[in-house]
């Protein structure tokens, strides 16, 4: 009886697997290369790559998936080198005003960011940050810089301060002890930081607009008019290519961490 | 006197609390002191201090004569080993071996070397490559200890090391650690509240409670001829009677109808007796202390008959 259950819960989660995850993908990959997929017809009349081949040869994409990753992994950067320092700060240390500090580090997420980059845009037109490429990547900060502020204190939390103490008293000095000791080993929350802030940052629409003025062209500036293209095969291609720029990012994260775990043991 | 490290009337207060109070004492080269406690009496505080992890408040610490107050944790020849071993998850038993001579600007060659030589002494050599976490409680240790004497620090210090291990484990690795130490010349200070450990381990111990040092020296000494409560009753066996102590060597057990020369000093009721290390101890409650005495004696008594507890110290 137990493991009737056991079994029929297993076939309840495959199943569900099944039709939300596998089933949407198929259909999509099929449907970047079908054409004539119309309603009477259950399958597909034909198959060509015509969808992506427009894709490939429009320079606009290819020239916005550029903008879009260098935009990305520059926020990401960004974030683990602004986010570590403070939450190591908020976690390891104790001083007075300490939590309405933390308050304010969140305040960004707690304000509509729309609001705040409204009045940022003015500011960044002064600074002449505005419509260009590093006013956008400043502004992908303000949805993404709390989350990894909260998820980096998290492991710092739960790491403590015990292995940097032991570290040290063997006789290693402390930024060494930080890039060899605390850095690997907060290796799954700079996953977590790495991963969210630059999905944050590919989807954003409104605030790329706003300080980027239409151009800085990221991938959904030009997203959103070709959804209103009728070509149904080339927006699943579009949209699979979207899907699939931040499981390349997590691979080539995943490698970077090993070669530099690698390094820093030597 | 040539002291290795020599503590100077170290204060340390934290939030208007004193958690130290003029604490002085000194550990000569190759000595291992323990010092012992009961928790929360600061000793764990006082390691934290002379490893540099605390700032104290007053006093001086004097590291073969230099003072070390305001040298950074880092620089301070001393290693202190916490009750968790701490191994870095993400490096090898060798590598984190090796991990303090990095710092040393030796060459890859010399920092195996060493790191190999030393996992020989603490019996790991077999595990060099294996990751921490395959190891169990006690191989972990061996690592942790391996990576701090690899680092010939001036001074060790161990904060209750084996206090995370089962009692078999304790005893067997307590005996090799000490003898490791002796044999590597490692001047030790070792914090338990273990009592029989730091007999065992301290060439000499230190008696810590409430921040103060109730009373060093020699373990036997210090056991034979305590200076005050505090001492005896965290450290001796024995009777505290109206001010003196007698300590338990002088004291016997006796049925009350027994003809005897020594004085009587109390009575009680056996409440209960077990057998240790060959010999066979009774637990007696005495009448008028309302406290537990455990004695040795080679006469038979039942439970719950009454006895007299006699002295024969100053005969």
């Amino acid at each position: 009886m137990k493991r009737l259950f056991k079994y029929g819960l297993y076939t309840i989660i495959l199943l569900f697997l099944l039709l939300f995850i596998t089933f949407p993908v198929v259909v999509l990959v099929t449907k970047s290369i079908s054409a004539g997929w119309t309603f009477p017809h259950l399958f597909p009349q034909f198959f060509t790559l015509r969808g992506w081949e427009l894709l490939k040869s429009n320079p606009e994409i290819v020239e916005a998936i550029y903008t879009t990753v260098i935009i990305a992994v520059s926020v990401v950067m960004l974030n683990i080198i602004f986010a570590l320092p403070v939450a190591k700060g908020i976690s390891h240390y104790h001083f007075r005003g300490k939590t309405v500090l933390e308050t304010i580090f969140l305040l960004p997420i707690l304000v509509p960011s729309l609001a705040i980059a409204m009045g940022l845009h003015l500011t960044m037109i002064r600074l002449g940050l505005s419509d260009k490429l590093i006013g956008v990547i400043l502004i992908h900060m303000l949805p993404t810089l709390p989350y990894s502020i909260r998820m980096f204190k998290a492991g710092f939390d739960q790491l403590g301060i015990k292995w940097e103490e032991q570290a040290r008293t063997i006789g290693v000095k402390r930024l060494r002890v930080f890039w060899t000791v605390t850095f690997p080993m907060l290796a799954p929350n700079i996953r977590s930081v790495a991963l969210l802030s630059y999905v944050i940052s590919l989807s954003q629409y409104a605030l790329t607009a706003i300080i980027g003025g239409g151009v800085v062209t990221t991938l959904p500036m030009i997203y959103y008019p070709f959804f209103n293209s009728a070509d149904q095969m080339v927006i699943a291609a579009f949209s699979i290519v979207f899907a699939i720029l931040p499981i390349l990012f997590l691979m080539v994260l995943e490698v970077f961490m090993k070669i530099y775990v690698h390094i820093v043991k030597r | 006197m040539n002291h290795l490290i020599d503590v100077r009337s170290l204060e340390k207060t934290y939030q208007n609390q004193t958690i130290l109070a003029s604490i002085s004492f000194s550990v000569n080269k190759g000595e291992i002191a323990a010092i012992l406690g009961p928790s929360g009496c600061g000793k764990t505080t006082l390691l934290r201090c002379l490893a540099g992890l605390e700032p104290i408040s007053a006093g001086d610490i004097l590291l073969k004569n230099e003072r070390v107050n305001n040298v950074e944790t880092e620089h301070r020849p001393i290693v202190l080993m916490f009750q968790e071993p701490f191994l870095f998850p993400h490096m090898t038993v060798l590598e984190n071996v090796m991990f303090g001579l990095k710092q040393q600007k030796l060459s890859k060659k010399s920092r195996v070397q060493q790191g190999l030589e030393m996992l020989d002494k603490t019996e790991m050599s077999s595990y060099k490559d294996t990751f921490p976490h395959a190891l169990s409680g006690g191989q972990q240790q061996r690592v942790a200890l391996a990576r701090a004497l690899v680092m010939k620090p001036a001074l060790l210090l161990l904060d209750e090391p084996f206090s995370s291990l089962d009692q078999y484990l304790r005893d067997t690795l307590r005996d090799w650690v000490c003898a490791l130490l002796k044999q590597e010349g490692v001047t030790t200070l070792l914090v338990t509240h273990d009592k029989e450990e730091a007999m065992m381990i301290g060439d000499r111990v230190i008696l810590l409670k409430d921040g103060n040092i109730q009373q060093q020296g020699k373990p036997n000494e210090v056991y034979q001829f305590p200076e005050n409560e505090n001492v005896e009753g965290m450290f001796s066996d024995g009777l505290q009677l109206g001010g003196t102590f007698i300590p338990s060597q002088y004291l016997q057990i006796a049925s009350q109808d027994e003809q005897t020369v020594d004085k009587v000093v109390s009575q009680g009721t056996i409440s209960s007796f077990f057998f240790k290390y060959g010999l066979c101890f009774y637990q007696v409650k005495l009448k008028e202390h309302n406290v537990k005495l455990i004695l040795h004696s080679k006469q038979e008594f039942k439970e719950g008959s009454k006895v007299l507890i006699m002295s024969n110290m100053n005969k």
